[in-house]
């Protein structure tokens, strides 16, 4: 397993809570988990933040979608996944879905962007129908394999495995199960581990429209 | 007055006897329960996933063999495992042991049952299940369809 960021000690720790976190969150609504350090935020924070993929995907309504000039200057969640994902995908997305219902304010209008990395079956129609179960707004994003795979190298998360085909035809896929975070200064500082709940969001939220990080000041 | 009020006592007693002796062919007495089963709403309208909890209240290990649904056209356990690094992927359990005196929770990021549903399920649907164990044999439960699910 090659290092993905040359994270602090720190933020090696935040992770070690974080999936703690994740173990209480799941049986009960125990959301005091996943802090990181004194920032206070509910993901890992990074020792060196990430840029945009500079990969051009293509939406859903089949046109290309930049996620550097799309997204500028405003905070946008984006997540990898798969629409034949019974567990994390669609988990994720309820979370982040009943988030930006019930808050107000400029963090509601966060850009959720959810990229198929299962590109047999993540069709531009397929992802659109799995994200308007969870909300209409939502960004469906798909690309080329090798494209996608670039983009999670650029992020610096794992790459994807697709799982050989059982005899029903069905098939599990392995996949990036963070939510990286981008904030206005459009880099994401910040990786949000699977288990996060709708109450961690709604206080972090808000805080990444505005945070002034520490490593980017000028 | 009194009278009146004891007899009514007496047959809810027999009533409670008589639930309890009905109670007693059924499922309830076995070591094995299966309790809050839920369905989050499902993204993809052709799956979906089911979270309950199984308690093995007996002296003797059991195991989950096998879940049917007729909403489903198969039922599979998975479990998902994510590493430190993110990367999350999922596993067939073929038989799920339930030590003896163990409870094990089926729930979102860990063990669940995918379900590869018959027609796309809505909001307010009522799921029947039935979960077979190697000891305890047939049990059924229900499982209701919602949006609220899945947002802890």
């Amino acid at each position: 397993m090659t290092p993905r960021h040359p994270v602090g000690r720190r933020a090696f720790l935040g992770a070690g809570l974080a999936a703690a976190g994740l173990a209480a969150v799941g049986c009960s609504d125990d959301s005091t988990a996943a802090n990181d350090d004194d920032l206070g935020f509910a993901g890992t924070v990074l020792g060196i933040p990430l840029a945009k993929p500079t990969v051009v995907f293509t939406d859903t309504s089949g046109k290309p979608y930049d996620v550097g000039v799309k997204t500028a200057g405003h905070l946008s969640l984006m997540l990898f996944g798969y629409t034949s994902c019974p567990d994390v995908c669609p988990v994720h997305l309820s979370i982040l879905a009943s988030t930006l219902k019930h808050m107000t304010g400029p963090a509601s209008k966060t850009t959720v962007i959810f990229v198929g990395v299962d590109t047999e079956r993540d069709t531009p129609k397929a992802i659109r129908t799995f994200l308007d179960n969870r909300d209409r707004d939502f960004v469906g994003l798909t690309a080329a394999p090798a494209d996608i795979e670039t983009a999670l190298k650029q992020l610096q998360l794992p790459p994807t495995v697709i799982e050989p085909k059982r005899p029903d035809g069905s098939y599990v896929v392995g996949h990036a199960s963070q939510i990286l975070a981008f904030t206005p200064d459009n880099l994401c500082h910040i990786l949000y581990p699977f288990g996060v709940v709708e109450q961690q969001w709604s206080k972090d939220l808000p805080r990444l429209e505005t945070f002034d990080w520490p490593d980017t000041r000028r | 007055m009194r009278r009146s009020f004891r007899r009514h006592l007496v047959i809810a007693m027999i009533g409670g006897l008589t639930a309890l002796a009905v109670a007693g062919c059924g499922e309830s007495s076995r070591p094995i329960d299966v309790s809050g089963a839920s369905i989050p709403l499902p993204a993809n309208p052709a799956e979906a996933s089911v979270y309950l909890t199984i308690v093995n209240s007996g002296d003797t290990d059991d195991r989950l063999l096998s879940v049917e649904s007729p909403s489903a056209v198969a039922v599979h356990l998975h479990e998902t495992t994510i590493a430190d690094n993110g990367f999350a992927s999922m596993t067939a359990v073929p038989t799920l042991t339930i030590p003896a005196g163990m409870t094990i929770a089926l729930k979102p990021g860990g063990l669940h049952l995918m379900m590869m549903t018959s027609k796309p399920l809505a909001e307010g649907d009522r799921v029947k299940l039935t979960l077979t164990f190697e000891h305890a044999g047939a049990l059924h439960t229900e499982a209701r369809v919602s949006s609220a699910l899945g947002t802890p």
